[in-house]
């Protein structure tokens, strides 16, 4: 029997092949399954118990239960410095993110194309910020920020003599926004490196053969392939910057507490339920927001007669 | 790629320039910088190696764990979701939103004495505490640092195709074969890039371990925090940090480096 | 819990007996005054201007108001102060009594943060920061401080002499007393063991309670241990003194559960630590809780610090007339049995203490009573001295 006729015993068809299917596919599948499904549940364990203990009815300690109560949730949304940090929080990470993310997708795009020298250093700079220890740039950002305004406002001052009370620079939402997006940009910067060194460039390629322009072939070809490492990269930044204490600490300015400020300010006398009712009160809000996307999308896509996309417009599989 | 390298310029190379030139001062009367030009600080650098090897352990520990636990996740969320992919990304960061410190207070409750090591300690009864130990250390550094090793795992796995493994099947490659000479190549930089993302925080976080340490672990980050916030010696904490960061800088350009030097990229702008 | 929500309660009952009186008198003195300085009022700014005579500060309506120069009282206050350590209650009414648009209260977790913000150039944000006492000499050195004019200050009469004669500020040029408090040692009621002194305290911890026994992560607070230990001064730069202190130190170390000031109060609860090297107002809080009311606070026969929280103006403070109001304001008595009800601490108030309730103030996790005295020190600002700081990074070191 030559290899031949063996060829022709095969079917016309390939046949399709998902997952591994050897002896051990099966287990395999069932293998991701449960690691994913434990990895959740291990993600969620602090959070839900996060949210039970914000209905502790304790006066201070966090952690000793003693008995049920809404108070923490009232005082949460009466309390007004709380009210203040959190709108803080939420206005400074959305600000840094979409900065972020713009400047750290341009960077990354910008990057192919300029003298490999310069990329090189641009890439040191890159990790340098994110190798640089917290307190020591958050230090050195609040010196120099605070050398600028001694040098900007007598300059300021003298524009606006006769003034009652005139405009000076102080630390404030500027400061923060500024420090965080120096981290976030590397962040996004090397998310989409690393996605954009795997494309396929014979798309691109095509494209220009077929008299694309560059934003064309940019908005078409390459956009909907980075989308997932951009997307990824505003979730990523948003979150750091929200979640940040240390840099946001030296260079935050009266009125512009964030969240993290506000909670690790309270360490000292004793972490109340008062944030685990915020915490609970925000998942709230954004599981309410993500499911009902997805509710909305698949309805959608049920309806279209395809099998839908996933709220942050992947492609499905 | 402008802005991009104006940020760069004014908020980290001169905040940067300012604590090389602090390293070489000295510290004033009260606190703080005064000018100065010497190496004592650099001198004493190296005085005590224990925090920086601690360190090191566990940020080699914390990474291999997070590659170990990241992976398959990024794996199946990139392959076999389908259309949640979006929500388990999202699912992912969700916790996050949370305060830093109430997670990890919260850990304090499920390993501490009102928690799992109570309930070991009852069991078996003997006094058994998991606080205080490395292993609740690792457990709230994986916690923390799981999105940051995820990610950049999904963008570079989603962008597997699967008609490429079918391929390798198909030519009769085993598993580990396919795995190796396929998928890897492939995954490659965001596996370099989780890394990096989570290595080199890890070696400068000391509050983690603080908390879940019980303040019994010692590490770099501690020391900077001591001599930036506690002795206020500004000049020693920035000769410390000027040295963390240059021995860094060439550990990951050598990591890259090697793990680069077969590939060639294609010079084809995307643009 | 209940305890101190009962104290609490009698505190704003005794406070609003007379809060009313003068809130009444206050408010016609302000509402006439604001009518007069509205004529003259310069019109850029925003806010009503109230005079500084006719909003004076002084509360008790039988005292004679002092005759200061007309301050513009700003409309704008900016604190930088510890977390939860200013009674809401108090904020409002300040805020309502001298129609302030904006009370922004920022909070910061350490002295060391504090310090490290200001030093690296937070100035001219705040008007009034809380620095714990060593850190106020500190602060007035490095010229972040204004010297206060005590003419704008009437009530610093209520305020006990002792504090307005402490070492590291004998004319009392800077600080505005808050309250105070002692560094000791705190033990839960099973410990059955006589605990009265630091060498108990290191036989204990090194012996039965091995592994139970916790410290702050404070070397001002733990340093004070050893060296009272051996009978020296607590701010000994001694290089001898200070080995053998850290001698001490390293013997304790590999007993300790834990090194760390933030959650230690549980630890305490949960038994996984039945012995502390910690702050009283630790102690007082755990006894107004029935489950823990055995709780024992000592202060060692060898000798502790003290601990003295207070107001500073701080140089090129944005709002300094209405900074000026409120550091007299505060001093009020009824003022500061609401304020020491608050946070849990005593007050340094003397006109306030008669009206507090007599457990709070007989209870020596509160206040020291007199005959000790003198066994408390001030400690002053370690934080030059390189071999307390290579012998702390040691400690922490070690296991």
């Amino acid at each position: 029997m030559s290899a031949g006729t063996a060829a022709l015993d095969r079917p016309a068809v390939p046949r399709p092949r998902l997952g591994m299917r050897d002896r051990f596919g099966g287990l395999v599948e069932v293998g991701f399954r449960l690691h994913a499904g434990l990895v959740y549940v291990f993600l969620f364990l602090p959070i839900l118990i996060v949210v039970v203990f914000s209905f502790n009815g304790t006066n201070r300690n966090v952690t000793e239960w003693q008995g049920l109560s809404l108070k923490w949730y009232e005082r949460a949304l009466s309390d007004g410095s709380v009210q203040s940090a959190l709108k803080n929080s939420l206005l400074i990470a959305a600000i840094n993110a979409v900065l972020a993310t713009a400047f750290g997708t341009m960077a990354a795009l910008g990057m192919q194309r300029v003298r490999h020298r310069v990329r090189m250093l641009f890439d040191a700079l890159t990790y340098v910020s994110v190798i640089v220890p917290e307190i020591v740039i958050a230090l050195a950002t609040l010196i120099l920020f605070s050398l600028f305004r001694d040098l900007a406002n007598p300059v300021l001052a003298s524009f606006q003599s006769g003034a009652d009370r005139p405009f000076q620079i102080g630390l404030g939402y500027w400061s923060i926004i500024a420090a965080h997006v120096l981290f976030n940009t590397s962040l996004v910067l090397l998310l989409v490196r690393a996605r954009l060194s795997g494309m396929d460039r014979t798309l691109v390629e095509a494209s220009y053969d077929l008299f694309a322009t560059p934003w064309r072939t940019f908005r078409q070809i390459t956009f909907p392939q980075l989308l997932p490492a951009i997307v990824a990269g505003f979730l990523l930044s948003f979150t750091f910057s929200f979640d940040d204490y240390v840099i946001t600490s030296f260079v935050s300015g009266p009125g512009s507490g964030t969240l993290p400020l506000y909670i690790f300010g309270q360490t000292r006398q004793g972490v109340t339920p008062l944030t685990n009712a915020i915490a609970a009160m925000m998942l709230v809000v954004t599981l309410t927001i993500l499911l009902a996307g997805q509710f909305f999308i698949a309805r959608q896509g049920r309806r279209a007669g395809t099998s839908g996309t996933s709220p942050i417009g992947l492609p499905t599989a | 790629m402008l802005p991009a390298s104006f940020w760069y310029l004014f908020l980290l190379v001169v905040p940067l320039a300012l604590v090389v030139v602090y390293s070489f001062g000295e510290r004033g009367t009260l606190g703080g910088y005064s000018p100065a030009f010497t190496l004592d600080n650099y001198g004493r650098v190296f005085d005590r190696p224990g925090p920086f090897l601690t360190s090191l352990y566990m940020a080699i520990a914390g990474t291999a764990l997070c590659i170990l636990v990241a992976f398959p996740l990024a794996y199946f969320i990139a392959t076999r979701a389908g259309s949640r992919k979006g929500l388990l990304i999202v699912l992912l960061v969700i916790p996050f939103w949370t305060s830093f410190l109430i997670r990890t207070i919260a850990w304090l409750t499920i390993l501490g004495p009102r928690g799992v090591s109570g309930y070991l300690s009852d069991l078996t009864g003997q006094d058994i505490r998991l606080l205080g130990t490395p292993l609740s250390i690792l457990i709230g550094i994986v916690y923390n640092y799981l999105p940051l090793m995820v990610f950049p795992l999904y963008v570079t796995l989603e962008r597997l195709d699967r008609t490429l493994l079918e391929a390798s099947k198909d030519l009769g490659a085993g598993r580990w074969a396919t795995f190796r000479q396929v998928t890897l190549p492939i995954i490659w930089p965001g596996l370099i890039t989780g890394s990096i993302l989570v290595f080199i925080p890890l070696m400068g976080e000391y509050v983690i371990p603080a908390i879940l340490g019980l303040g019994r672990v010692f590490l770099i980050g501690n020391v900077l925090q001591l001599d930036f916030l506690s002795s206020r010696d500004w000049p020693a904490g920035s000769a410390k940090a000027v040295v963390l960061i240059a021995i860094m800088l060439v550990t990951v350009t050598f990591y890259l480096w090697a793990t680069n030097r077969g590939r060639r990229t294609r010079d084809v702008s995307v643009l | 819990m209940d305890e101190a929500l009962r104290q609490y309660q009698i505190a704003i009952a005794r406070a609003n007996i007379s809060r009313r009186r003068f809130m009444t008198g206050a408010a016609l003195a302000a509402g006439s005054a604001a009518l007069a300085a509205c004529a003259g009022s310069n019109p850029a700014s925003s806010a009503p201007a109230a005079s500084q005579a006719s909003a004076s500060p002084s509360e008790e309506p039988s005292a004679t108001p002092t005759a200061v120069p007309s301050y513009k009282l700003e409309s704008d206050l900016f604190l930088f102060n510890w977390s939860d350590y200013f009674s809401p209650d108090n904020k409002k009414t300040f805020t309502q009594q001298y129609h302030l648009a904006n009370f922004q209260e920022d909070t910061y977790p350490s002295n060391e943060d504090m310090l490290a913000k200001l030093q690296a150039g937070g100035r001219g944000q705040y008007d009034i920061a809380v620095p714990t006492a060593e850190f106020s000499t500190t602060l007035a050195k490095l010229g972040y401080l204004q010297k206060l004019d005590k003419s704008r200050l009437p009530n610093l009469k209520n305020v006990n002499q002792r504090f307005l004669t402490l070492p590291f500020d004998p004319t009392d040029d800077y600080i505005v007393p808050k309250d105070w408090g002692t560094t000791g040692i705190i033990y839960r009621g099973s410990v059955k063991e006589p605990v009265k002194s630091w060498k108990d305290f290191w036989t204990l911890a090194t012996g039965k309670y091995s592994g139970k026994t916790l410290v702050v992560n404070s070397p001002g607070d733990v340093f004070v241990a050893p060296l009272a230990m051996h009978g020296f001064d607590v701010n000994t730069d001694k290089k001898d003194e200070l080995d053998i202190a850290r001698t001490e130190l390293l013997k304790l170390r590999p007993h300790l559960q834990s090194i760390d000031s933030d959650n230690y109060p549980d630890t305490l609860r949960s038994g996984d630590a039945v012995l502390a090297l910690a702050w009283n107002g630790t102690a007082y809080l755990m006894q107004l809780e029935d489950k823990y009311k055995d709780t024992g606070y000592t202060i060692p026969t060898e000798g502790t610090i003290q601990w003295v929280d207070t107001w500073v103006l701080l140089a090129q403070a944005p709002h300094p007339n209405i900074a000026y109001t409120f550091l007299n304001w505060i001093q009020d008595p009824q003022i500061q049995v609401i304020e020491s009800n608050y946070a849990g601490y005593a007050s340094a108030n003397d006109a306030a203490k008669p009206l507090m309730d007599p457990k709070f103030v007989n209870n020596p996790a509160v206040y020291v009573p007199d005959d000790e005295l003198a066994l408390l020190s001030v400690a002053t600002d370690q934080s030059g001295n390189k071999q307390r700081a290579d012998i702390w990074a040691e400690f922490l070191a070690a296991s």
